[in-house]
């Protein structure tokens, strides 16, 4: 409290002195370098959404920057109509994918964190950092035998254990870090009230972890919801997600490109992630911190 | 090993070749005893608590709680309750919840429960903050928790480590004196580690003075305090300070004497203990209670240098004999620097110390 006092300006700074010439001018810069980062972000953004909401008579002989003149919605009832069934797809391979690499990865990080045996668990945290850095497309051929193998190839369950496999080792990654930073009294204290392995994990050190699970679980559903290359190898035809349905109506090249729906499309797939940041930002924030500050 | 002592420590080595950080600690705790642990910072003193607690294997000698051998047995099954020093509550329960943890895992019915965690927040003075969590308490509120969380166990021995000295001044003294009640009125066995000699002397039954894993005395405080084993506990115990004369031994017309800078004193009146044995080499031990300083009939003169006015008393340094010394004063006497003083010690509390070994003679 009183370090945050002296640091303020009011308190510091008596009131009718001018500050330093230097300051006022200083945020000028950054001010104006974000500015062309907001518009170079937002501007994509504003033409898809007006696009998408144009009939392509308009699309043809207007700027692409123009808001609509004639707004219509024929192009959003095109996109809900080809992807409505890649949206549930969608969500039966991300939630249950997010949900089990999440808590798996802190299981096995914990795990990791507080094994009596130092070097192996040292060698496999290691081999995971190295598994988590390595393009998935190197593994899709043995993971399509081995998938194949267990008879889920081309099944919604076969590309959930897919992402799960593939997330693991960052989940675990960031978990494992995340509890070696747990104060170790606090975990002595559970072990002498008599808590074994599994009852510290879901008694103690996961609901303190609840922003750092935040986190994760973040990161893996947008990696997940993004994913095209899993989905298009492992669901099979008749499962195959948003992004792989995208690909296919934007991909087609028969007569003339509708744009208006490519860009509705486009944006419908967008826009639950963008939903979810839009609402998480601020937990995701204090996730990142978590470990940083203290409480 | 067993003599029916809540704790007994026999030899007991923690660590290995360079990196052993306990020599041989030999300990017997009895029950209801309250022993402090203390030393400075990186003595062992909390080494030895966490062996004792089994979050440290022993790699020599033998460790019992309650006349059995706990070697490899797990914190939880040796009967103990712990106190930490950062309190350790679970930050997502509350109150209520972090002292009943430790039942609800052992299965204990919800009605014993209630009924013991409230028994343990009424001798605590809890029961206003039970369904808080830890993050809206004070630090003398938590700390409380933490010491309840432990007593809700009914174990046979509670360790604590350094749990006062995240609390300010103040509140320190305060739970001191409760923690104190508390073992009076309950008698059970206590272990407590801290760095702090004031906390040491006013909690103990018995002091463990330890240095560099190395137990250096054991005694109860005032043992400690008026006949301490060697130089560092002398040092370490007693604030203010203790002064330290160089001194020598030599044979002189009336027998046997203690040359110092400033004076002569004979030998028999220091120790009862001397003998031809005795070496040449001494230091003298004398509190600052104990320089008595008058200006008349005197055996030295000296000059006042400096004064530590305390409040109920006046630390004075004074220069005699090319060497400073401080005395306690009462504060009315209004000692001052320059002032030309006599210099006296009161040779009945005076230590002796083996200048080599630094042993007490």
């Amino acid at each position: 409290m009183t370090t945050r006092t002296a640091g303020s300006p009011s308190a510091t700074r008596p009131e009718n002195s001018t500050p330093p010439r230097h300051a006022r001018w200083a945020h000028l810069l950054p001010t104006a370098l974000l500015l062309v980062a907001a518009t170079a972000f937002v501007l994509p953004l504003w033409v898809m959404l007006a696009g998408s909401l144009k009939s392509m008579d308009e699309i043809h002989h207007g700027s692409l920057l123009l808001p609509p003149l004639r707004p219509t919605l024929g192009a959003w009832r095109q996109a809900l109509d080809a992807l409505s069934p890649g949206l549930v797809n969608s969500l039966l391979i991300t939630v249950p994918a997010v949900l089990l690499s999440t808590l798996l990865g802190a299981l096995s990080g914990y795990a990791l964190a507080f094994s009596r045996w130092r070097a192996g668990s040292r060698a496999l945290s290691n081999l995971l950092v190295l598994a988590a850095f390595i393009p998935l497309q190197l593994f899709l051929y043995p993971a399509v035998l081995g998938l194949a193998w267990v008879g889920l190839f081309g099944t919604l369950a076969g590309a959930v254990l897919a992402h799960v496999v593939f997330g693991l080792p960052l989940t675990t990654i960031l978990f494992k870090g995340h509890f070696e930073q747990l104060p170790v009294e606090l975990l002595r204290a559970a072990q002498i009230d008599g808590a074994g392995f599994a009852r510290t994990f879901f008694s103690v050190v996961l609901p303190i972890s609840m922003p750092m699970c935040a986190v994760v679980m973040l990161l893996q559903f947008t990696g997940i919801w993004n994913d095209f290359i899993v989905g298009l190898v492992f669901a099979g035809a008749e499962n195959r997600p948003m992004t792989v349905q995208l690909t296919n109506i934007v991909g087609t090249t028969f007569g003339e490109r509708a744009y208006n729906a490519e860009m509705a499309s486009a944006l419908f797939t967008a826009a639950l992630p963008l939903v979810v940041y839009f609402y998480s930002g601020r937990l995701f924030v204090r996730g990142v911190l978590s470990g940083a500050v203290k409480g | 090993m067993t003599t029916g002592a809540a704790i007994e420590i026999r030899s007991c080595c923690v660590g290995y070749g360079a990196a052993q950080v306990l020599h041989d600690i030999d300990l017997d705790i009895a029950e209801g005893e309250f022993v402090v642990l203390v030393g400075p910072s990186g003595c062992g003193k909390s080494t030895l608590l966490n062996t004792i607690a089994g979050f440290i294997d022993h790699s020599a000698g033998q460790l019992a709680i309650s006349g059995r051998d706990v070697t490899g047995v797990p914190p939880k099954d040796r009967g103990i309750g712990m106190v930490f020093q950062s309190y350790a509550l679970y930050p997502h329960m509350t109150a209520r919840q972090n002292l009943g943890f430790a039942l609800k895992v052992a299965g204990v019915p919800r009605g014993e429960i209630a009924r013991r965690v409230d028994s343990v927040a009424e001798l605590l003075q809890l029961q206003p903050v039970l369904d808080k969590r830890p993050g809206a308490l004070s630090g003398g509120q938590r700390q409380r928790i933490a010491i309840g969380r432990a007593l809700v166990r009914d174990a046979a021995v509670y360790l604590f480590d350094e749990p006062l000295s995240n609390l300010d001044a103040l509140l320190r003294n305060e739970l001191r004196i409760e923690l104190k009640r508390l073992h009076q009125s309950l008698r059970k066995t206590m272990v407590y580690v801290t760095h702090d000699q004031v906390e040491a002397m006013t909690l103990a039954d018995r002091l463990v003075v330890l240095n560099q894993g190395r137990v250096q005395q054991i005694g109860t405080p005032l043992e400690v305090f008026s006949k301490p084993a060697n130089r560092f506990v002398a040092s370490f115990i007693g604030s203010p300070a203790m002064n330290f004369i160089d001194a020598s031994v030599c044979e002189s017309a009336g027998g046997r004497m203690l040359e110092l800078p400033f004076a002569r004193l004979p030998l028999d009146e220091l120790t009862s203990a001397a003998s031809p044995s005795t070496p040449a080499d001494i230091v003298l031990g004398v509190r600052p209670e104990h320089v008595v300083l008058d200006t008349n009939g005197a055996e030295a003169q000296g000059t006042v240098t400096l004064t530590e006015p305390m409040g109920s008393q006046t630390l004075v340094w004074v220069r005699c004999g090319g060497i400073e010394l401080s005395s306690l004063q009462a504060p009315h006497l209004g000692f001052a620097p320059g002032q030309p003083v006599g210099l006296q010690l009161d040779t009945r509390f005076c230590s002796m110390f083996d200048r080599a070994s630094g042993r007490r003679i």
